[in-house]
């Protein structure tokens, strides 16, 4: 299995010191999906903005493409253009990311009707609920078709429906070749789906691997992701 | 008991507001600021005041007339009511509804204050105009005083009542025939008043605009669906400042106070309904100066910004003397490159787009063109009403109108952050 990205951070945070994260290496392959576990403030959403270079890091990240697309990002915090239409956010991101007209209307059209969207395409996303909000970049993530998607809690506000949607949609793109890293705190859902999980406490990995690696390490046998979770992670 | 509670709370709030203009002044107000710019402008303002009093305009008196009682009709419609709620009321505060409508009625107490002392400022600028120029009597001009001040208040009152009932284009058709319907009132007052000049019939007409007020005042105190409406109108008062501030510095980090924005607002913006294209062929470029034009012109406040901009400068480059309008007329350019540099930042720094990969040197060639773009045609207008009066030929206004856009197209990417 090739890499899509590698990741070696050494130390990232913000200038104050503060949330700092250190010693952080792990690789997403292609067709993988691996989850990065965590308590609220833990590191996860510092790994991940350090991966987007969107903070100070002594490191490197690598995406393993030569060329096209490198990344859709799905982030926490649904973020968009007040004064856009759903359609213009979609649109514009098929401009910029270059993809062919008649196949990413396509591609926009079976989204918009998989995740229940289609009726609001000219509306405009500030009036959105949260879920819809979050689906609204799911959409676009799914729209471009990268080789990496890096995901931020992704299942906030999202309703079950929308949820097993997503999943799908997540597996069908593994199977395409694409890596993902999925940051998250549905612990049921991340065992079921992670192929390789990566434990994050006070900005340091406290335990990788698959889950049967994980209740090895914690040893739990038959232990659930949360019973790991509390077992491995000081509270 | 109950009321001195609120009353602390109030005294507190409003004192945090004067303690946070204090703070913003420290901060943005140097003694630079004040030797190159504040005294300067303070010196030629006073020396043109003392002129207004001492010399007659060589303006017609109906013109001057004209001209003052459309400004002051403008003025009337630039006030706004501050209820000093804040977002953490809805957790406890609001539930008791003495206590909260009590706390309100002191917000509109005190804005009914500021407006008058705004009103009164306004009417001592405007003292040489109504009494050396127009030769209104004083009573008149008190009189006068009183009808704006009431009336400001009163518009913003029905104005804030019309924005909790519709929104959306609806709120846009009543608000217009709102508008068109005092804008006749107005005039037919005046109109009454300077024909029958009756001093009984002012007073009484006055005091009906007041019952008016406070007939309406009462009413939006009482409607309890507001909240969040409020809310957000108070946010943005509240950072107003702070926000123009950093606009003028062309700096980033104003409050998102349209977070706050309830979700039956706005659905679907009436221009682009459909989400049209501008640009037939789209390249990255295009999409890039198309989503610039959106964001400007979706957004009521940016809009606003610009219109308010372009009107106030037009206005001031025809009275102005001639030196004067030169230096106007190279000040507009400079003032519309640095907001359109503004928004431009502000698109540029969104999260939206940092979800995409950008070469960076393809980004600042995307914005220096959107802002190009865009300024063309105001940067043009502005040239040419300076050209057709400053420059006595018939070409004047297409040679400062294209004058204009090469300026801009050659500082512009100099002004770019």
């Amino acid at each position: 299995m090739k890499n899509v990205l590698e990741v070696k951070i050494e130390r990232a945070g913000y200038h104050d010191e503060k949330n700092t994260i250190t010693n952080i290496q792990f690789d997403v392959g292609e067709g993988e999906l691996v989850g990065l576990i965590g308590a609220n403030g833990a590191g996860k959403s510092t790994t991940i903005k350090a991966i987007l270079d969107m903070l100070d890091i002594d490191g490197t990240i690598l995406f393993k493409q030569t060329s096209g697309k490198r990344y859709a990002y799905i982030p926490e915090q649904p973020t968009f253009y007040e004064e856009l239409t759903l359609w213009e956010h979609l649109a514009f991101a098929a401009t910029v990311c270059e993809l062919h007209e008649t196949e990413w209307k396509k591609d926009a059209k079976k989204l918009l009707e998989d995740f229940r969207m289609e009726h609001v395409i000219h509306h405009l996303p500030s009036s959105f609920s949260k879920g819809m909000q979050q689906k609204l970049m799911i959409i676009i993530a799914f729209l471009i078709k990268p080789k990496v998607y890096i995901v931020d809690e992704p299942f906030l506000g999202l309703d079950p429906k929308s949820t097993k949607q997503f999943l799908r949609y997540i597996d069908q793109e593994k199977k395409r070749g694409a890596g993902i890293l999925m940051s998250t705190h549905v612990l049921d859902t991340a065992e079921k789906i992670c192929d390789y999980l990566l434990l994050i406490a006070d900005g340091h990995i406290k335990a990788t691997g698959n889950i049967e690696q994980i209740r090895k390490e914690a040893g739990l046998p038959n232990g659930s992701l949360l019973d790991c979770f509390e077992e491995l992670v000081e509270w | 008991m109950e009321k001195n509670t609120t009353k602390r709370i109030f005294q507190t709030r409003v004192k945090k507001h004067y303690c946070t203009i204090l703070d913003l002044y420290k901060r943005t107000v140097d003694w630079v600021t004040w030797l190159y710019l504040i005294i300067p402008a303070a010196v030629i303002s006073f020396y043109q005041y003392i002129e207004w009093w001492q010399t007659p305009w060589e303006w017609k008196a109906s013109e001057i007339q004209f001209v003052s009682l459309l400004f002051l009709f403008f003025f009337i419609y630039t006030g706004n009511i501050r209820l000093f709620i804040e977002k953490g009321d809805q957790l406890f505060y609001r539930q008791y509804e003495k206590k909260f409508y009590y706390l309100m009625k002191l917000g509109m107490a005190y804005s009914s204050l500021v407006n008058f002392i705004l009103t009164t400022v306004i009417f001592i600028i405007l003292a040489p105009i109504l009494i050396v120029q127009l030769n209104y009597p004083i009573f008149i001009t008190i009189a006068l005083l009183f009808f704006i001040s009431i009336s400001r208040f009163l518009v913003t009152t029905i104005k804030q009542i019309v924005h909790a009932r519709f929104s959306g284009w609806q709120f846009y058709i009543v608000y217009s025939c709102f508008i068109l319907l005092s804008a006749v009132i107005y005039s037919w007052i005046l109109y009454v008043w300077f024909s029958i000049n009756d001093k009984l019939l002012i007073i009484l007409s006055i005091f009906i605009l007041l019952v008016l007020n406070l007939l309406l005042l009462i009413y939006k105190l009482h409607q309890r669906d507001t909240f969040e409406e409020d809310l957000t109108r108070e946010i943005k008062l509240k950072y107003r400042f702070m926000t123009y501030a950093l606009q003028s510095a062309s700096l980033l980090g104003a409050p998102k106070y349209e977070k706050l924005k309830v979700m039956r607002k706005k659905k679907r913006s009436w221009l682009f309904r459909n989400s049209g294209s501008i640009f037939f062929k789209r390249t990255t470029q295009s999409a890039f100066i198309e989503i610039y034009i959106k964001y400007l012109l979706r957004s009521k406040d940016r809009r606003m910004v610009f219109l308010q901009l372009i009107g106030g400068i037009q206005f001031a480059i025809i009275l102005a003397p001639d030196v004067i309008k030169w230096i106007i007329w190279i000040l507009t350019i400079l003032i519309i490159l640095q907001m359109s540099n503004y928004y431009v930042t502000e698109l540029k720094k969104a999260t939206f787009l940092k979800l995409f990969d950008w070469d960076n040197e393809k980004l600042f060639h995307y914005t220096s063109k959107a802002v190009f773009v865009v300024n063309l045609p105001i940067i043009f207008i502005i040239g040419a009403v300076g050209g057709a009066l400053l420059i006595d030929a018939w070409w004047g206004f297409l040679i400062l109108g294209l004058g204009s856009i090469c300026i801009t197209y050659l500082i512009q990417p100099f002004m770019q952050k």
